[in-house]
């Protein structure tokens, strides 16, 4: 019995002391991570608030490409149409002159996107690793063509392809996403060639002990690592080619893309509207919007993951 | 004598072997330099010298000298005030968006709940505000009379409410007018200025991403504050990101469809007057040309290179 007390005895005092320290334990905890959360919350709240203002307009878009003019007058409607209707998107796909139109641009910005991706990787490459006469010149070139305002280099060059009666064709940008010259081709180059610069040189030494040429090293060693940084420049001018309207509305104006429809669709989106023209021709062209940048999201969807990854190991750096 | 001779053939043929390969990797751009880069600049100048204009299809260019360049630079004062306006562009938003990118980056640099979400919305502005886009999407009433019911207005009132207190609370705090004006136009601008800055937010995080960080383990454990960590190795570490940033902030803010000067070329080109675009686009290009060279020489004194 005894021996038992002076049991529960000793345990008390014991238990005390492991509880003292657990309750100093909390407040330390709680002095340590508690301005942390703070901190946590507080990035919360201001992420959340650009979120919304980068989303905001996008959404107020989409939401809006469904109204109907008597919603749009209703004042109990909010961004969640009462009689969503298809009938802007029907026109703004009439006016766009979709299948064809999605057809030629899908054409055109692949083609622009494959082409720009492979030569900006091999010209990144040789910028990059080899140390050659002229290279400085030829770098300067690169950020000339970054720097020109787009219409001094493109005159001269629709004059050129004009004169050999290349235009309205996919001549003009295959030419020129061969040789890294078209739109905004530099600046691939140049994040190409900072990528290459971060990688380290080992790699390449010990391909070249085991025996493989240059070419080899680069097709075997080198593109493999490469991957997600290609994926990014092909998603940037994928994305950029689609979008633009200056290179499409000088080499091609005669060929139905998004950039030779926009005008269209932006001046004829009123016609045939009995009332309400301006505001009908803004739900019809929201319409427009959305068809256009749908694909182009959804090619962001599956390639943002390779984006955010080659931004996070890139050797952007140096 | 003969090992030496040996050496030397051997980097001979290294050097020639550089040499051999630089030119391979690159002989898709050297073509298109000449054709495509060099060719246009020197025929950009030559248009610009002439009054080119096309009829009937071919293109016709009575020389004029310099006729165009005195008319831009000497006779009207139209061209004068654009590029006045441009620069002046140029200089308000620069710092904003490296600033504002900077913070940015560093906030989606740290480790939390929801970072990919948050990194692909950021970078959502390079789509979703770029070219055809933005050109549908200038006047649209529908959106703004969406909610206009009372959401949007309720909205703007409070941003407008919040930024006056905003702007009354600077104003007693002394400052000068000028740089309260500054701030609240920037208040004002977030979303321009959040789509002007995802180029730069992605360059941040690549700088940030790549600073090794057995560095900030060693100034942790010799006892360094996350301030002092953050002047002394993070800010001099990213400093050739914020060159890169700024270099491109600028190019970005002359070359934007919106800039003034882009606008007068656009105009110039679309009612026919080539000889003068040429001329506009040239002068602009040499300016464009010499204040990235300053902007670089200033700074690039103040960068850290890590090797």
């Amino acid at each position: 019995m005894s021996a038992e007390a002076v049991k529960v005895q000793s345990a008390q005092p014991q238990g005390a002391k492991a509880e003292k320290p657990k309750a100093k334990i909390d407040a330390v905890k709680l002095k340590k991570y508690g301005g942390r959360y703070t901190i946590g919350i507080f990035r919360w709240l201001f992420i959340i608030g650009i979120c919304f203002v980068i989303l905001y307009p996008l959404i107020s878009k989409i939401c809006s490409s469904f109204f109907s003019i008597q919603d749009m007058y209703d004042p109990t409607v909010h961004y969640i149409p009462k009689n969503p209707t298809f009938d802007n998107y029907e026109t703004a796909l009439a006016r766009l002159g979709y299948p064809t139109t999605l057809i030629n641009t899908f054409t055109l910005s692949l083609l622009a996107g494959i082409l720009q991706t492979a030569s900006a990787t091999l010209v990144g490459y040789g910028f990059a690793r080899y140390k050659f006469k002229g290279r400085s010149f030829l770098f300067a070139l690169v950020i000339i063509a970054l720097v020109a305002p787009p219409y001094a280099l493109l005159l001269p060059r629709f004059v050129m392809f004009s004169n050999i009666g290349l235009l309205n064709t996919y001549i003009p940008t295959i030419l020129m996403g061969v040789t890294g010259t078209g739109l905004k081709c530099s600046l691939y180059i140049f994040i190409m060639r900072q990528f290459f610069r971060g990688m380290p040189k080992e790699l390449e030494e010990a391909a070249y002990v085991d025996g493989a040429g240059p070419v080899r090293t680069f097709i075997v060693i080198m593109l493999p690592s490469a991957v997600s940084m290609m994926v990014t420049c092909f998603l940037f001018s994928f994305v950029w080619q689609w979008l633009d309207t200056m290179y499409a509305q000088t080499f091609m104006a005669d060929v139905r893309t998004i950039a030779t429809s926009i005008g269209y669709l932006r001046d004829t989106a009123g016609q045939g509207l009995v009332a309400d023209t301006q505001l009908g021709a803004d739900l019809i062209k929201n319409a427009g919007i959305v068809i256009i940048i749908l694909p182009l999201l959804v090619l962001y969807a599956f390639t943002q993951r390779f984006f955010v990854e080659s931004i996070a190991r890139s050797g952007l750096v140096g | 004598m003969a090992t030496e001779k040996v050496i030397r053939k051997k980097r001979r043929t290294l050097e020639a072997k550089q040499r051999r390969y630089g030119y391979l990797f690159t002989a898709p751009f050297i073509v298109g330099g000449i054709v495509f880069i060099i060719y246009p600049v020197i025929m950009a100048l030559i248009y610009s010298l002439t009054d080119l204009k096309i009829i009937n299809g071919a293109p016709a260019m009575p020389w004029v000298g310099m006729e165009n360049y005195s008319q831009a630079f000497l006779k009207e004062d139209a061209f004068r005030r654009k590029l006045l306006d441009a620069l002046t562009e140029m200089v308000i938003n620069v710092p904003i968006v490296v600033i504002f990118a900077f913070f940015m980056a560093s906030i989606l640099n740290a480790k939390f709940i929801g970072r990919g979400f948050a990194r692909s919305i950021m970078f959502l502005p390079v789509i979703i505000a770029t070219g055809v886009v933005a050109q549908l999407s200038t006047n649209d009433i529908a959106a703004s009379m969406m909610s206009s019911a009372d959401q949007q207005m309720m909205m703007e009132q409070s941003s407008v409410q919040v930024s006056s207190a905003f702007g009354n609370m600077l104003m007693n705090m002394n400052l000068d007018l000028g740089l309260v004006n500054f701030i609240l136009a920037a208040v004002d601008r977030i979303y321009d200025i959040t789509v002007m800055s995802a180029v730069s937010i992605i360059i941040f995080i690549a700088g940030l991403q790549g600073i090794s960080p057995s560095i900030y383990e060693a100034s942790y454990i010799e006892g360094a504050t996350k301030w002092e960590v953050f002047w002394k190795i993070s800010f001099p570490m990213v400093s050739p990101m914020i060159l890169l940033s700024v270099i491109y902030t600028i190019i970005d803010s002359f070359t934007a469809s919106t800039n003034s000067v882009m606008v007068a070329i656009n105009t110039a080109f679309t009612s026919g007057e080539l000889g003068m675009m040429a001329a506009y686009a040239f002068s602009y290009m040499l300016i464009i040309f010499a204040v990235l060279g300053i902007v670089a020489g200033l700074i690039s004194r103040k960068v850290f290179y890590y090797d």
